[in-house]
This record gives structure tokens, C-alpha cells and sequence, in this order.
């Protein structure tokens, strides 16, 4: 059974080669270090004196508030639309219920893959993100990247932290292209949902809405209370396992599979 | 010869009110090529799509392989090579991806890739992308997808559909070779009465839901003979009549030609003798053609 899984997980990642969304997580991930690059060499009288003292912190924060503000949501809901619709658009949804693999195995085995992308995704951010510091400091080395230590244990802390608050998106989004055959209805809904958390932001059960979840545990949250992260961080979970109960309930009981 | 697939009284209907399929009773020989005969709309890829576990109905009525499919749907699906509809390929990948990707799920041996690309004739096209395949190409890896985990039993919706002559006439030969070489249990839709007569040893027709025949494609041929009009052409029709009305139905359908029905294969040539017997100078005889409408008029009433 293990085995059997591993092999359909293995064939589920092969099926995303030469696809949009390896683009998507290559690109996506190197987007914000990129334009942080060109934004501290063009403008180094301006940045140089806000990152001096602590160099490494503040462009860390540089990279990751826009990650946590609004791409991470954007990559995540176009990513599992994405993988989803390989199925969908190759017309293959009835070949792989055909196939000797039980329910679990399909939902799961994609989850995965989704899972790995993702994790492919917040390396190469933080790869890229050392890069383009390195670039930075090779060029202007004012900036004081080589006087510092990395930060390693905050470049983890804070990519585990951010990995939790998005995954219970991605698992409501999964769920959601699993129920819709179309690429743009998922996109849409999750596009539509974000926005309107942006909306209501100041709710005091804000920490139970999922699309704000990585805005809610990245950023300080004037006017409401101080443990809204923390239970950001508990809903998150609470909605990545429930999703996972829906989606799975939802591939088994499937009308028509395929 | 065991029955490889059986349904029991199956009905189906994709909302309550509408019923696709009613009291199906199928029953497929093991080493046998069944053909599901039926118009479009008749319910034969939904049939075959419950067969595969594809559509929520009452498998508990539902046995293949001696086993239910509800309880022992993935012992069953192990032993199941499928085409349904349009072919499930990953458009972006290489012929070759494909079969991997299935190889992986089926766990089945590296040989086996290069062996069923042979017998359906892609070795040469195997790393070339799927999107720039012909129809029938696409449809030829669909087959040797379904062949991969060498399944005993075929299942193969409309797998000459849209296709060219020449293309229809390699998958056709395909199938019979997997029958003939491989000993393998084919069941396979059409909506082409010729087709069928090609390929198949046993034949379902599917109409609106209902199983109006089932049988050999020889007990089919033979109904379909005597349903279907022989014509006789020759320079005096009011000469041969007398000789004809006694044991047949005869109708002058034009100034030399006769229509004649109730008459089987096997009485064409004693009667043709007779008629040369009396001197008349004989065209053309032949059987008509019998459509599968024709045929469904003739099957209905029964």
C-alpha cells in the first residue's frame, strides 16, 4: 500500500514536468528577490541607511512582507488550479479513477505533489533570497550583507511559520478545483475570498478566515488582540485538517468520477 | 465458456426522474469480442463507465470476474485495461511519459513500455510529444495504455472514433489479434452495424437504455439476413414471379428489379439455379443494405 502510494505520488510529480506551474514556483519564487535586487542597486541612497544596522532582518522583511501580503496567496491559488487541471484539461480524470488506486491514494498522492511544489517554492525563496543579497553586497557593499551572519534559524522559523498559514488555503483551494472542472471558477473564488478578507480585516475572528491567515501571522495587527496571530496559526491547522476530511469525502462521494 | 462479465437487472439514471438504462442484463463471455451495438445516446458509454467504477449505480448487481465490483473494486480494476470516450493522454509529455506514468500505478515490468509500443506500432514515435501525435496515433497509445499491465479483459469505447479508413482498419485489426494472439476478453462500443460485423463473436444492442439483443454475432447475421431484402435484377421480373411467390415475399420494385424478403443466405444459390433453369438472364442479385435503424425496427417488435 505504502509502496503503491509512493510510486502514484511519484508518477502524479512526473506529470507536472514541461507544466505551467514548475514555471510557477521557479519564477514565483524568484520574483520578489528579483525586484528587491533592482530596487536596493537602483536606489542605494535611499535603502542603505534603513538596512545598515541590521542588514540581513530588514531584507529579509523586505522580501517577505510582499510574499506575506499578497503573492503567497496569488502563487498558492493559481498553483493548485494548475495542477488540478492537468487532469481536467487532458480529459485523464476518468483514466485515474480507472486505475487500481483507491480514493485516498488519488487525493493524497496530488496533495503531495502540491506539498512538495510548494516546499520547492520556500527553498528557492530563501535561496533567492541569499542571492540576491550576495549580488546586492557585490556591487555596494555598503550594505553590510558580509558583516553580519546569515540569519539562518529566522530564515526557517519564518518560512515553517508562513508554511503553516498558507497550507490551509492550498487545501481549501484543492478542494475546490477537485469540485470544479473549470480553471478560472477555483481562481476566482480564492481570488474573490482574499480580497474579501482584505475587506474585513479588523473582524475580531478575523484569525478563523484561511486567505488571511499568512497577512494575519507575518504582519503586527493594530486593533486587534495580541494572541490573533497565535490563533491564526491554531485555525490554520484546524482548516488544513478539515479540509483534508472534506476533499477526501468529496473524491469518494463524487457522482461521477471522471 | 464462463461469463467474465454479468450484470443483474442494473437500471441507472443520472437524476431520479431520468432513467438511462433499464433491467440490464449483460453477459460477457471470457476470450470473446463483445461489441455494444447502439445509436448514439443509447447508453453504452455510461454502461461501460458504471462498469469501471466511473459512475455511482448499484454495483452490488454488478459482477466481473466472479467478484462485485463494490466490494472488490481495485482486485477488479488490477485486471482491466480501459478506453473510455476520448483518449486520457498528458498532452505535454512524450508518448513514452505516458506509459511510464501508468507504469508506475500498474507496477508493472520496464519491458513491457517498449512492447506494447510495438504492438500498436508507436516504438518509433515513443518520444515524440503527445500533442503532436495524429488522432490515431493518439488513439493507438490510448490502446497500448490500456494493454500496459497486460489485463485480461479490454474495454474500449468507440476506439475507432474519428478516425480515417486507414486508421479504422489497423485498430480493427489490432483487436482481433488480441483476441486471436493474446486470448484476450474485448468488450467494445460502436454505433457502426458494419463495424461490428468485422470484429465481433458476441453482440449487445443498446437501445434507450435497453438490451434489445444479445448473442453471437452469428445469430445476429442471421436475423439480420432475414430482415433484410434480397434483390434480384433481371430482364423479366413478371417471368420469375411465379416461381418466387410460393415461398417468399416478392415485391417488383422496378421495371427489372425484384424485392425479395424472408430469405436466408443459404437458399440465394438454389434459387438463382432455378431461376437460370427457365432462361432468364439474371444482373444482379444481392442483399440490401440492413442499417441499424432497419434492424432496431425489426428487433423491436419482437
Amino acid at each position: 500500500m505504502t509502496r503503491s502510494f509512493l510510486l502514484n505520488t511519484k508518477a502524479e510529480i512526473l506529470k507536472c514536468r514541461n507544466t505551467a506551474a514548475v514555471w510557477l514556483t521557479l519564477l514565483g519564487a524568484g520574483f520578489i528577490p528579483l525586484v528587491n535586487t533592482i530596487k536596493c542597486l537602483a536606489r542605494p541612497d535611499y535603502f542603505i541607511p534603513k538596512v545598515q544596522s541590521d542588514p540581513w532582518g530588514v531584507y529579509l522583511d523586505f522580501n517577505w512582507q510582499i510574499a506575506a501580503g499578497f503573492l503567497l496567496i496569488m502563487y498558492v491559488v493559481l498553483l493548485t488550479s494548475l495542477v488540478v487541471q492537468i487532469e481536467f484539461r487532458n480529459h485523464a480524470w476518468k483514466q485515474v479513477f480507472a486505475s487500481p488506486r483507491s480514493y485516498a491514494d488519488i487525493f493524497f498522492s496530488k496533495l503531495v505533489t502540491l506539498h512538495l511544489l510548494m516546499v520547492c517554492c520556500f527553498i528557492l525563496f530563501n535561496i533567492f533570497t541569499l542571492l540576491s543579497a550576495f549580488i546586492i553586497n557585490v556591487f555596494q557593499n555598503r550594505y553590510n550583507f558580509s558583516f553580519h551572519a546569515i540569519p539562518i534559524n529566522l530564515m526557517f522559523t519564518l518560512s515553517l511559520k508562513m508554511y503553516v498559514s498558507i497550507v490551509s488555503v492550498m487545501i481549501v483551494q484543492y478542494c475546490l478545483c477537485l469540485h470544479f472542472s473549470n480553471f478560472m471558477i477555483p481562481i476566482g473564488i480564492g481570488l474573490g475570498l482574499f480580497t474579501a478578507g482584505f475587506m474585513i480585516r479588523q473582524w475580531e475572528y478575523i484569525y478563523l478566515y484561511p486567505y488571511l491567515h499568512p497577512m494575519l501571522i507575518y504582519f503586527p495587527n493594530p486593533g486587534l488582540e495580541a494572541s490573533a496571530a497565535q490563533k491564526g496559526m491554531v485555525s490554520a491547522m484546524g482548516w488544513s485538517a478539515t479540509g483534508i476530511l472534506a476533499g477526501i469525502t468529496l473524491t469518494v462521494s463524487r457522482f461521477e468520477k471522471g | 465458456m464462463t461469463n467474465i462479465i454479468e450484470t443483474k437487472d442494473l437500471n441507472f439514471g443520472f437524476s431520479p426522474s431520468v432513467r438511462t438504462l433499464h433491467h440490464l442484463n449483460l453477459q460477457i463471455e471470457s476470450e470473446s469480442i463483445y461489441c455494444f451495438l447502439g445509436p448514439n445516446g443509447a447508453g453504452k458509454t455510461t454502461t461501460l463507465r458504471i462498469l469501471l467504477g466511473l459512475l455511482k449505480a448499484d454495483h452490488q448487481r454488478i459482477s466481473i470476474f466472479g467478484q462485485h465490483l463494490n466490494s472488490n473494486r481495485l482486485a477488479i480494476l488490477k485486471r482491466i485495461g480501459s478506453l473510455i470516450e476520448q483518449p486520457s493522454l498528458y498532452h505535454h509529455l512524450t508518448g513514452h511519459q505516458n506509459l511510464e506514468l501508468y507504469r508506475l500505478t500498474f507496477r508493472c515490468d520496464q519491458k513491457r513500455i517498449p512492447e506494447v509500443l510495438s504492438i500498436t506500432g508507436l516504438s518509433e514515435a515513443r518520444h515524440q510529444l503527445v500533442k503532436t501525435y495524429s488522432l490515431g496515433m493518439k488513439q493507438r497509445l490510448a490502446i497500448a495504455l490500456a494493454l500496459l499491465h497486460d489485463p485480461e479483459l479490454l474495454i474500449l469505447d468507440e476506439p475507432t472514433n474519428g478516425l480515417d479508413p486507414q486508421g479504422i482498419i489497423e485498430i480493427r485489426g489490432l483487436i482481433k489479434q488480441l483476441k486471436e494472439e493474446f486470448h484476450k476478453t474485448i468488450l467494445v462500443s460502436s454505433h457502426l452495424l458494419s463495424e461490428v460485423e468485422k470484429i465481433a463473436t458476441h453482440v449487445g444492442i443498446l437501445h434507450k437504455g435497453c438490451l434489445l439483443f444479445q448473442g453471437s454475432s452469428r445469430s445476429l447475421m442471421e436475423m439480420k439476413s432475414e430482415n433484410t431484402a434480397f434483390e434480384l435484377e433481371l430482364d423479366a421480373p413478371e417471368k420469375a414471379m411465379p416461381h418466387l411467390e410460393n415461398s417468399f415475399n416478392v415485391r417488383k420494385i422496378s421495371e427489372t428489379t425484384l424485392s425479395i424478403t424472408g430469405m436466408t443466405k443459404e437458399q440465394v444459390p438454389v434459387l438463382l439455379a432455378r431461376l437460370v433453369k427457365q432462361d432468364l438472364r439474371i444482373y444482379r442479385a444481392a442483399f440490401g443494405t440492413c442499417s441499424l435503424e432497419d434492424l432496431f425496427l425489426d428487433i423491436i417488435p419482437s
